[in-house]
């Protein structure tokens, strides 16, 4: 798994590519808590993304109650659509 | 056996001794024998020079005369005298035939009565011989003051001696005046002389021996042994000394007890970081144990309901890594049967013990809610009220009603189930348990036909992983399972499939599977 992080303004984008699954999750774990607070709006882009576990999506809503509900996460995979609809996490996390 | 390096020392210590010893000896023989034959010659020159001095004045005519004579018995007693004197064993007085060579003697007297008497008769006044002159008796005649030593060994015993010669007022022939010192005299002197030189010699040698050993005891040897003893009870008691080893002062044994020190401190760093790992992977190790342990405790491995109307059986085998897999099975008051399959995220004990109060609270709410729904959602208003740490349960929970051969069923995040032989469900999926107010989980309805089963299952299922990393797939699922007749079947083949699929890849997670069959047999 890959991290990809840029910073425009107080936007950050992660990009995330590859497994997020229990072993590389404390990864985004911590880049989560590296964010600081001059970040206002978070965006997690997950077009690479092959695969997440429930210990990724658990570390989605984490991001989601850290950034107070200001998190946009983009471009989910089908695949990965299929998981987030499945654990009904579309009804609350802010899908685009 | 042990080769001492002190004990080879020793050794070589004595030989070294032996040898010094040896060659002093042989050198103080040398040096001696010299100086005690250098000291006999002077001793017989002495006597030599008295015994002229004795026959001055004194004509050949008179001493020749009579033994008796007063003149002959007084110069004897002066030969005697100086012979005891000088520690002589003879003096003896010769004259020489120029002639014949023939020897005629005068005098013959030794130090000692028995022997004095022995000569007395045996070489008496006048007596002659004629053996052929020595080398040193023939220098002696040719006028050289003193001859130089003749060893002799014959009836008079073993002697050196000393020649000189002397000429006799009323003789044509020459006189030679012998001195004898008795060969054992002068050994004795020598051995004397030898000890003398070679004790204090031996002395010296042995003493510096004795002075390198014990240096070389307490300057190597101790300070090895020390060395060895550190070693000895590190290794074997793995006792840390506080107190570094100090030994030697700027030489070999203290650069090796300065290594051996560097060594003990090495060592005791990895010994450190070795346990440190250890008793990680131990706690780590322990850890899965207690979540495995509590995991089991929970649910069974294998459960089988059959009452009148249905058919229930319940399968889960745990990963290596323990997944948070649950399942539960009960029959209600009023005959109905309640089911539910759950996942809870994570891993560990921290999943183990989340996964034991949430089977304990859906168990307590299933019983006393009026639908799945209503139990799940007051589930959730417990969990999410106080869970830091955002772990959720994804549960699909159903309620069978026999009678009616309907399941009431509700699901919160988690895998539709399958009619088997017919295909998934779609029912509304509400949020995971546990993360977000109002989860908004309803109710779902299915009517089951007699004979017909439905499959619950987790991820463990249809992401088992092949070979080639492809998942298993709810498709193949389906078709695994679509020809059971009932639970037990439905499930060994879902399992058997599962298993070939994913042989040679190790699979991470749980495997939950639980599946009930309407019989239609409890009408009558």
């Amino acid at each position: 798994m890959t991290i990809n992080k840029t910073i425009e303004g107080s936007v950050v984008t992660l990009a995330i590519a590859g497994w997020l699954d229990t072993s590389t999750t404390p990864e985004f774990a911590s880049a989560l808590l590296d964010l600081g607070d001059s970040c206002e709006k978070l965006v997690i882009d997950l077009a690479e993304l092959e695969y997440i576990s429930s210990a990724g999506l658990r570390q989605l809503v984490s991001a989601h109650k850290q950034m107070k509900g200001n998190l946009t996460i983009a471009n989910v995979p089908v695949e990965v659509m299929q998981v987030l609809r499945m654990a009904g996490f579309d009804k609350r996390l802010n899908i685009v | 056996m042990k080769h001492s390096i002190f004990k080879r020392f020793a050794i070589v210590s004595i030989l070294a001794f032996v040898v010094g010893t040896v060659a002093s000896l042989l050198l103080s023989i040398n040096y001696n024998s010299n100086e005690v034959f250098k000291e006999c010659q002077g001793k017989a020159q002495i006597a030599l020079s008295e015994a002229k001095a004795a026959l001055n004045g004194e004509s050949y005519d008179e001493i020749i005369a009579s033994d008796s004579s007063k003149t002959y018995q007084s110069i004897r007693e002066t030969l005697r005298t100086i012979c005891e004197l000088v520690k002589l064993k003879y003096i003896y007085v010769f004259v020489v035939d120029q002639q014949t060579g023939e020897q005629t003697y005068l005098f013959v007297v030794a130090s000692n009565d028995e022997d004095d008497e022995f000569v007395l008769h045996s070489r008496p006044l006048g007596s002659k011989s004629n053996y052929e002159l020595s080398n040193q008796e023939l220098d002696a005649l040719k006028g050289k003051e003193i001859s130089t030593r003749e060893t002799v060994n014959n009836e008079y015993g073993h002697v050196s001696s000393w020649y000189a010669s002397y000429e006799i007022e009323g003789s044509k022939n020459p006189v030679l005046i012998g001195a004898d010192i008795n060969e054992s005299e002068i050994e004795k002197s020598l051995f004397h002389n030898t000890l003398a030189f070679a004790v204090p010699m031996v002395i010296v040698i042995s003493g510096i021996i004795v002075l390198e050993v014990v240096y070389l005891k307490r300057g190597v040897s101790n300070p090895l042994h020390e060395v060895s003893e550190h070693m000895r009870l590190y290794t074997e008691n793995g006792i840390h000394d506080d107190e570094p080893l100090r030994l030697g002062h700027d030489d070999e044994i203290a650069e090796i007890s300065n290594s051996f020190n560097q060594m003990t401190k090495n060592i005791e760093n990895y010994v450190d970081r070795i346990s440190e790992m250890t008793e990680e992977r131990v706690q780590a190790a322990t850890e899965l144990d207690i979540a495995r342990r509590i995991q089991q405790g929970i649910v069974p491995p294998v459960t089988h309901l059959q009452r009148p109307g249905y058919d229930a059986y319940a399968f889960m085998r745990t990963a290596r890594a323990v997944g948070g897999d649950f399942y539960d099975i009960a029959t209600l008051d009023d005959d109905k049967l309640l089911i539910v399959m759950a996942d809870v995220s994570g891993k560990g004990v921290s999943a183990a013990l989340f996964m034991a109060m949430g089977k304990t609270l859906l168990r307590d709410k299933l019983q006393s809610a009026p639908d799945p729904a209503t139990a799940l959602n007051e589930v959730n208003d417990i969990i999410e009220k106080n869970n830091p740490a955002n772990m959720f349960v994804t549960v699909l929970a159903g309620v069978f009603d026999p009678s009616s051969r309907t399941l009431t069923y509700a699901n919160a995040g988690h895998m539709p189930p399958l009619i088997i032989g017919r295909g998934y469900e779609d029912p509304d999926p509400g949020i995971a348990i546990g993360l977000f107010e109002d989860a908004g989980i309803v109710n779902n309805t299915i009517t089951l036909a007699p004979g017909e089963g439905i499959l619950f299952y987790t991820d463990g299922a249809t992401e088992a992983i092949d070979i080639n990393n492809k998942f298993f797939g709810e498709g193949r699922l389906a078709e695994a399972v679509a020809d059971a007749q009932n639970p037990q079947d439905a499930i060994k083949a879902a399992v058997d499939a599962i298993d070939i699929f994913g042989t040679g890849h190790e699979q991470f997670d749980d495997l939950t599977l639980l599946s009930l069959f309407s019989r239609g047999d409890n009408d009558g």
